[in-house]
């Protein structure tokens, strides 16, 4: 079965090399924004006609992803929550095994806080639509959501956010 | 002999009564800790990653985060879970402990009782085997029906507690020693158990055992042990009953498999061969009790039967010398008849003692329940007396009161000191034994806590512990305080109480001399009279003297003994409060923890207690409140009787009878209680039961203070007077003294009111009307003449007007 396996890989391969988006330059952010919506991997592919692991997909995603926190990084939302989160392990760490009753408020904070993060974070991500329009109504010129990759729209942000510090 | 050794109610409760429950909930216990061990060992592991790595802000380390907190988040979930559990088991446990410990308690109280029972009964026993060790042959037959009595009392209470406390070991050492001595008696123990259990190997086995006998005493000496054990054995009968319903009790108990059953069987069999294999019978029977007696029962059915059947030889002799054959025959089925009668009687008797015991164990029963039916009154008794603390002033006032009234202030005095020997005794015998009872408490408080699995301990052992092994401390330091007080307070009591003794006798001593020394100058002529007088008023005023000086040294010492026992009292009331309150905090701590506990399940909305302990609590809090309500109400009682106590003997000097009523009034109305215990007629008052408190059924039954210039008036005299108030009584007094008219009217011409006044001036018009119309009102006079004339005169304001009248003409003129 060896020769399948590199047949298999080898086709893959090709795959890879040809019909996907690999970059966060060539990716739309209609399509980024599909994927978060649906979670569905094959619109990366640029052929749709094309046959391709959905694990490979994955693969393919967690690199554009990987990309774009490169590039951008975390919001700042998120890079709270999980602050607070590594903060909520410690937190229950002393209060469970060490036994610190006194930590029990702190987590009760934490978590609240947490939760009104994510609750932020969530309406957010429902208004993307809302966003562009403002970014349109700022920028003064509208956005070609296909044509637009994912680095080119995020940049508009990154520049209007570096601009108003 | 058996011997007494009550078995604890301790003992009763097996080690580890509750371990299949307890050792469940431990596993559980345990099975929860490691689950919680395990989940907190995840929690430390996410803890330690936190701290060792820097979030890198790629997509992998954002998974694992993510991951990381949904596995903290399912530990602490599952963290919360087994503590609710936990808390949940810890609960039980702690409930069925709880009822443990109730359970004990009871078990000791009834045990207890019922050990006191049984020590006084073996008491009794005892005293009674003596005499009848010591009276003689024709006296003794009247002890047995008591030691029958009390022996069945025992053993029917030892089988109903379940208590046996014979001292078997005893007995293993005389059946060893015995059976040296007398080969072949080994078996005669259990020879005499099965006798008395009527098998089917009784004969048998009595001849074997006769053979014995006959092995170790000449036949004509188990002849004579035979008779005078037969004359015993009627004495004894009843106390054989009892062992015979040993053995058939072991039997059926045996049969049951039970163990005790075999316990039984031990002693009974042991007992019997002790008692049979005594030298003597007889002498068994003089010095034993009922266990020997039983014994020479034994022996003697033994003994009778075998003279009846292993002598046969000597009687077919007797019989071809002195009777023919079939006398001998007739004379031996006469005897078998009698063995037989004799067995059938004793089967009887074994019936009877069965039911006999029967209906002792219900008694037993009976008296079990009356026990905790009487230690119930024993509480309430001792508590109506706590809250009677008022009856010792009142009884204080009884005696300074006799010693005014009657007896003289010396008999007053010895009677007052021998009530307050009594009152002393009595005192101290109270607290002594409210301690008793406070230290036994403890003590089974404490042992219960010892005995408390280690899963029901936690901290709270620890604290009950110490607490308890204070509070031990803290009431045996009491009680030998009290001890030392009570040897003071006697022995001082004793001295006082001799001392006047001794000046009581030497007073009469100087009065036996001055009348001695009297009637010797009497004797003589009549120029001694002189010496006599003046020896006599010398005498005499010595003798006052004396009297004085006596009188206030009984004085004196009544003070030092009324404020002893005031103090005494005062002290140990002290001490019996505070250790209720320490109980009552102690209490009170414990219902907290509970409380706390119980909050907790609650909040979880789990099955609790909440509400009872809550209950509890405010149980104790009224406890505790009315503790104080009535320490206030006797630091009230002492500090009143002091102050009654100060200005009784301060009046005493001068007036020793009327000392008690000042000192009586002085003290309420130095304790501002004139107006409210007794009165005064500072205010005056129509009628002393409607303004006073009083006992209105006895004479003179209101004290009162009243002014030198107040009047009082007898019920007779103040009836006369009416409902017409004091101010209204003193003015008519007044207006008649002084010669004014007396009534109503003057009154309220002198008020001056004018209506009044008005109203009077119309009524005189009035009259004046009225007078007017009366002299105006015509009045006639009619006269019928012989010749039918009528004449008629109308007398109108002073004028007369005649009328007449002629029947002819018909008209008037």
């Amino acid at each position: 079965m060896t020769w399948l396996k590199k047949l298999s890989l080898t086709k893959s391969k090709k795959i890879l090399q040809n019909n996907y988006y690999k970059t966060i330059d060539e990716l739309s952010i209609f399509l980024w924004v599909k994927i978060h919506e649906t979670n569905d991997v094959y619109n990366l592919l640029i052929d749709k006609n094309e046959e391709c692991s959905k694990k490979q997909l994955h693969i393919i995603w967690n690199d554009l992803q990987n990309q774009y926190l490169k590039h951008f990084g975390l919001d700042e939302a998120t890079k709270k929550i999980i602050e607070k989160e590594r903060n909520l392990i410690l937190l229950y760490e002393d209060a469970y095994v060490n036994e610190n009753r006194d930590q029990f408020t702190f987590i009760e904070i934490e978590e609240l806080e947490i939760l009104a993060l994510r609750n932020k974070l969530s309406t957010h991500k429902i208004d993307f639509y809302l966003s562009k329009s403002k970014l349109e109504s700022i920028l003064k010129f509208p956005i070609d959501m296909k044509n637009t990759s994912v680095k080119e729209y995020y940049s508009y942000f990154k520049m209007l956010s570096d601009g108003n510090q | 002999m058996a011997t007494s050794d009550p078995i604890k109610g301790t003992d009763i409760i097996e080690d580890g009564a509750l371990t299949p429950a307890i050792q469940q909930a431990k596993d559980y216990l345990e099975l929860l800790r490691q689950i919680q061990a395990t989940l907190k060992g995840q929690l430390k592991s996410s803890a330690d990653n936190v701290r060792s790595s820097q979030l890198s802000g790629d997509t992998e380390s954002i998974k694992a985060h993510t991951d990381a907190v949904n596995k903290n988040k399912q530990a602490i979930q599952g963290l919360n879970d087994t503590k609710k559990l936990e808390i949940e088991a810890q609960a039980k446990i702690n409930q069925q402990i709880k009822e443990y410990r109730n359970e004990v308690k009871q078990k000791n109280i009834l045990d207890k009782a019922a050990a006191d029972s049984d020590a006084a009964k073996s008491i009794q026993l005892a005293k009674l085997i003596d005499q009848y060790k010591n009276a003689s042959q024709a006296t003794k037959g009247q002890f047995v029906p008591a030691i029958q009595k009390l022996t069945l009392e025992l053993n029917s209470s030892e089988q109903a507690t379940g208590r046996f406390t014979r001292a078997v070991g005893d007995y293993h050492d005389n059946t060893i020693k015995y059976a040296k001595g007398l080969r072949g008696l080994g078996g005669i123990g259990r020879l005499a158990a099965r006798v008395f259990g009527f098998d089917s190997e009784s004969f048998i086995m009595i001849q074997e055992a006769g053979r014995a006998l006959k092995e170790y005493h000449h036949t004509q000496e188990a002849l004579k042990v035979a008779t005078e054990a037969n004359t015993a054995a009627t004495e004894a009968e009843t106390a054989a009953r009892q062992q015979a319903v040993y053995v058939a009790e072991a039997h059926e108990a045996e049969v049951a498999g039970d163990t005790t059953a075999v316990e039984y069987n031990t002693v009974a069999t042991e007992e019997n061969t002790v008692a049979i294999e005594e030298e003597n019978a007889v002498k068994a029977i003089g010095v034993g009790g009922w266990t020997l007696i039983a014994a020479a029962i034994v022996a003697a059915s033994i003994a009778l039967y075998e003279w009846l059947k292993g002598s046969k030889d000597s009687i077919e002799s007797w019989a071809n010398n002195n009777k023919t054959i079939k006398e001998f025959r007739e004379e031996v089925k006469k005897l078998n008849e009698e063995i037989g009668k004799s067995e059938i009687e004793l089967l009887k008797r074994s019936h009877a003692i069965t039911d006999y015991q029967a209906a002792q164990a219900l008694a037993r029963q009976k008296e079990l329940k009356d026990v905790g039916e009487v230690s119930k009154k024993v509480r309430e008794e001792t508590k109506k007396i706590e809250e009677d603390e008022g009856g010792f002033f009142i009884n204080i006032w009884r005696t300074i009161k006799s010693i005014s009234t009657g007896g003289g202030l010396y008999g007053g005095i010895l009677e007052s000191a021998e009530i307050a020997t009594e009152k002393i005794k009595k005192l101290h015998d109270e607290a002594e034994k409210f301690l008793d009872t406070e230290e036994k408490a403890a003590n089974v408080a404490l042992e219960l806590t010892r005995k408390l699995p280690a899963v029901g301990r936690e901290d709270a052992f620890d604290t009950d512990q110490e607490r308890l092994e204070l509070a031990k401390i803290q009431t045996t330091n009491i009680k030998k305080q009290l001890d030392i007080q009570r040897e003071i307070d006697l022995r001082a009591n004793e001295h006082n109480v001799k001392d006047l003794e001794i000046r009581e006798i030497k007073r009469l001593e100087i009065e036996t001399k001055y009348q001695h020394d009297l009637d010797e100058l009497t004797k003589g002529d009549n120029g001694k009279l002189i010496k006599v007088h003046t020896l006599k008023a010398k005498l005499e005023d010595e003798d006052y003297k004396l009297r004085q000086k006596r009188l206030k040294e009984e004085r004196e010492l009544l003070k030092q003994e009324a404020d002893a026992v005031l103090e005494f009292y005062k002290n140990t009331l002290a001490r019996k409060n505070k250790l209720t309150e320490t109980q009552l905090n102690n209490d009170l701590d414990m219902r907290q923890r509970n409380i706390e506990q119980q909050q907790q399940l609650a909040n979880e909305g789990r099955a609790n207690t909440l509400a009872f302990e809550k209950a509890a609590a405010a149980k104790d809090e009224l406890e505790k409140q009315k503790l104080a309500e009535k320490e206030k109400k006797q630091s009230d009682a002492i500090e009143l009787g002091k102050i009654f106590l100060k200005i009784y003997f301060a009046y005493a000097e001068k007036d020793p009878d009327g000392a008690a009523l000042k000192a009586m009034k002085n003290t309420f109305v130095a304790k501002g209680l004139a107006s409210s215990i007794s009165g005064s007629y500072f205010e005056g008052t129509e009628n002393v039961a409607k303004d006073l408190r009083g006992n209105p059924n006895v004479r003179d039954g209101y004290v009162v203070a009243v002014d030198g210039s107040e009047r009082i008036l007898t019920g007779a005299q103040n009836s006369l007077v009416g409902n017409m108030s004091n101010e209204d009584l003193a003015k008519l007094a007044y207006n008649y003294q002084m010669g004014l008219p007396s009534g109503v009217i003057p009154a309220f011409v002198e008020s001056g009111n004018s209506d009044l006044l008005n109203e009077f001036k119309s009524f005189k018009d009035e009259v004046k009307q009225l007078k007017q119309i009366l002299q105006d009102r015509p009045v006639s006079t009619t006269n019928i003449h012989k010749d039918g004339t009528v004449s008629k005169e109308q007398l109108t304001n002073g004028l007369t007007k005649a009328i007449h009248y002629k029947p002819s003409n018909n008209n008037y003129i």
